[in-house]
């Protein structure tokens, strides 16, 4: 079988799509207040150094996924554990998105129908996806992509006669701790969640530095974010935190003459959209890693089944929105930062020891 | 392969056409009452009695649309809603009300526990209007006659957006309510809705204002001293002013069309004394008069902005000196316009504004420049 292949730009563009595709909807850096936006952006500046060790450890195993950087690194036994850890990561949080997507199918538009039918429909979507592999899914954003930003701006420039800019002040008026508490959520949702692109860029197509498509998907994907947190704000003002989805409820307010108003369903495009492509990039990350893990020649033969996993831990996953919103602003950060910041960190240390170590022996598939 | 992929595709149509026949829970148009706009008074049994108005829709030569209104009680705002069913034997559907009007009595109980329903659920909408009826109970406004429209709701909705050019209510809708009761500094008003009577027919009519503080109605502003609330509030878009002139040793009235308004209110602090300036400039077109020609130089202009510029400032001070003493409510957002400047200085005065806004100074200072007289340049009455 032919070894799949992303370009840089498809690359660029999972990222984006990843990173503002549940971000954009549930809002970030709740914690923050009027001062949301700046969350984001010290949000941005935290996520940096931690770009920076991803595609390090990338680009010192090149063409390498996760699962086998792991083994390279830390030996057979531990990475076995590591392993584990990380397919859970990628499986739970597969989940979480798609039970985000049901909250939000469930909330806004079909109250009466059973979650496990949207949850149902998505997933197996992810799961097609998933068997058509990266590339597929690649060429599917590159192609989607455009659609997304064309409804962003125009929803954008729409709001624009809404906008009550004094909401945001008084810029800072609680002081830097709630928007360090902010940046820090925003750090762990949405950006950091890219570390589980090192499970896909094994098939980047240029072997020179991932570097450059991280730095530009978390940039452009943060503008994105930001952006749209400011216009939350200044259109719902201090309402913004009480609201489960405050994009929705942001563009909902859009009138525009008689007749464009209640045009929050195309919010709700991008969001179908974000959450089809990041649960489908946890999926895959989980079936790799499982099928690295019993040494399956493809991971394709074991998809349908954690695809069903998923679906059916999704469903079960919080009884209620508002565990949701608990478990997404309060626990959720503590419980991923091993998973964005530690391990790499450590994965990052061992990798670069070993490559003095033995510089002669090279890991990555190009050497000699 | 080609001999299964006839079934295949035979199959796959089937599946889809018969699973994608529409949502689980749909519900055809005539199915539901459509509600226009809703009244909520203080009910009799229970907590609240909530009058509906729903739309009738009746097919003919010409589609008619008129209305007719649904009285129930309930215990929560939602019970009385969902009990309007065991009359109209159809759900509403609530994504189109118009307006929500709100009784006097009810609203002196509080007002967010009344619209926290309509907040928070999904069919419900934000930008649906708030009003509170003044002279009579809620009910009774959709019993007047609608002047336009046969659809009361709709005519308020218009009698609402088309006070940017009147100027004598405030716009308010759930959201914006929403985000000012939650807002340090700063007590809310919503516009008030009363019944006119002409020849027998009671017409609604919206005009001045509700002083809300505290999440409970406590007191009301006329259709002028609205006027100045809203030029207090930068909210001014149209409307006119009425100014008094001597000329010729006649009296006479000029109206003042307001095209353009800026108020900048910037709060000053030293210590503990903290001031208000108010810089108010307005741009305004002679759109009416009646004297001779003296208006029309440079003297007799500057004379007639000099003294819109006084009347203007009395006024505004005036309302500022009546809603301190009487009410003691910000409804101006001078706490909050503080609050947004220097958040230090609100933290210490903050949890006593009601005291600090009581003796609170305020600075006011109006501009006023006329730009045109309209089409024509002459007086239309010949001087003698």
């Amino acid at each position: 079988m032919q070894k799949e292949q992303l370009s840089d730009k498809e690359a660029i563009f999972l990222i984006i799509v990843f990173v503002i595709g549940s971000s954009l909807i549930t809002g970030v850096g709740g914690e923050a207040d009027n001062d949301a936006w700046i969350a984001v952006v010290v949000g941005l500046i935290m996520v940096m150094p931690m770009i920076l060790v991803f595609s390090r450890i990338l680009s010192l195993f090149q063409g390498k996924d996760l699962f086998d950087i792991l083994t390279l690194t830390l030996g057979k036994r531990i990475s076995k554990i590591v392993a584990i850890m990380y397919i859970w990561y990628a499986f739970h949080l597969g989940a979480l998105v798609l039970r985000n997507f049901g909250e939000f199918i469930n909330i806004v538009a079909m109250p009466e129908t059973p979650m496990f039918v949207p949850l149902f429909c998505l997933g197996l979507l992810c799961i097609v996806a998933v068997r058509l592999g990266i590339e597929v899914m690649g060429r599917t954003t590159a192609y989607f992509l455009p659609i997304l930003f064309l409804i962003i701006v125009i929803v954008q420039l729409l709001a624009i006669p809404q906008l009550h800019l004094n909401y945001l002040k008084p810029i800072l008026g609680s002081g830097l701790i709630p928007v360090l508490k902010g940046g820090f959520s925003a750090l762990s949702f949405p950006f950091a969640e890219t570390v589980l692109f090192i499970g896909v860029f094994g098939s980047l197509k240029t072997k020179k530095s991932p570097f450059k498509v991280y730095y530009w998907g978390i940039l452009i994907s943060a503008l994105i974010i930001i952006i749209t947190t400011i216009r939350n704000l200044a259109v719902l003002g201090n309402m913004r935190d009480s609201f489960y989805f405050p994009s929705y409820a942001a563009v909902g307010s859009i009138k525009i003459g008689n007749f464009i108003e209640r045009i929050e369903v195309s919010v709700a495009f991008i969001f179908v959209f974000g959450v089809f492509i990041k649960s489908s990039i946890c999926l895959l990350v989980a079936c790799k890693g499982i099928g690295k893990m019993f040494n399956l020649k493809d991971y394709r033969s074991i998809v349908i089944q954690t695809g069903l996993l998923m679906i059916y831990l999704s469903y079960i996953i919080y009884d209620n929105s508002m565990m949701m919103k608990y478990w997404a602003f309060k626990v959720y950060p503590f419980y991923a930062f091993p998973f964005q910041v530690i391990i790499p960190i450590t994965i990052w240390i061992f990798a670069e020891y070993k490559a003095r170590k033995n510089k002669m022996n090279c890991f990555s598939s190009k050497c000699p | 392969m080609k001999k299964t992929r006839i079934p295949l595709l035979a199959l796959m149509i089937l599946i889809i056409s018969t699973v994608t026949t529409g949502c689980w829970n749909y519900r055809e148009v005539d199915k539901m009452s459509i509600v226009a706009g809703v009244a909520v008074d203080k009910g009799q049994k229970d907590k609240f009695q909530i009058t509906v108005e729903i739309i009738q829709v009746s097919a003919g030569k010409d589609t008619n649309m008129t209305s007719k209104t649904i009285t129930m009680e309930g215990k929560t705002m939602f019970d009385a809603a969902r009990n309007i069913i065991s009359i109209s034997g159809k759900r509403l559907y609530w994504s189109h009300a118009k307006v929500i009007i709100l009784s006097k009595e009810i609203a002196s109980q509080g007002v967010t526990e009344v619209i926290e329903w309509y907040n928070r659920d999904s069919e419900t909408r934000e930008d649906v209007r708030i009003l509170i009826s003044k002279g009579t109970s809620a009910k009774e406004v959709f019993a007047g006659q609608g002047s336009t429209d046969d659809i009361k709701s709709f005519v308020l909705e218009e009698m609402i957006k088309n006070q940017v050019s009147l100027s004598k209510a405030p716009m308010m809708d759930i959201l914006k309510f929403n985000i000012e009761s939650k807002t340090q500094g700063i007590s809310t008003i919503i516009p008030t809705v009363n019944l006119l009577k002409k020849d027998g027919k009671m017409y609604p009519q919206i005009m001045g204002t509700a002083i809300i503080k505290n999440d409970k109605l406590v007191g009301f502003l006329d259709g002028e001293e609205t006027k100045d609330l809203t030029f207090i509030r930068d909210e001014v878009k149209g409307g006119v002013l009425i100014e008094e002139m001597q000329a010729n040793d006649v009296h006479t009235l000029v109206s003042l069309e307001i095209f353009k308004n800026k108020t900048k209110v910037t709060p000053v602090s030293d210590d503990q004394d903290i001031e208000i300036n108010l810089n108010i400039d307005t741009t305004v077109a002679i759109d009416e008069i009646n004297s001779s020609e003296t208006i029309f130089n440079e003297e007799g202009r500057r004379e007639l902005e000099e003294s819109a510029e006084n009347t203007l400032k009395e006024r505004i001070e005036s309302l500022i000196k009546k809603i301190q003493s009487e009410y003691n409510a910000d409804i101006f957002g001078f706490g909050a316009k503080l609050r947004e400047n220097d958040a230090q200085v609100w933290n210490d005065v903050g949890n006593n504004w009601d005291e600090v806004f009581k003796d609170l100074k305020v600075n006011v200072q109006t501009a006023v420049h006329i730009k045109n007289s309209a089409m024509l340049s002459k007086s239309s009455k010949e001087g003698d």
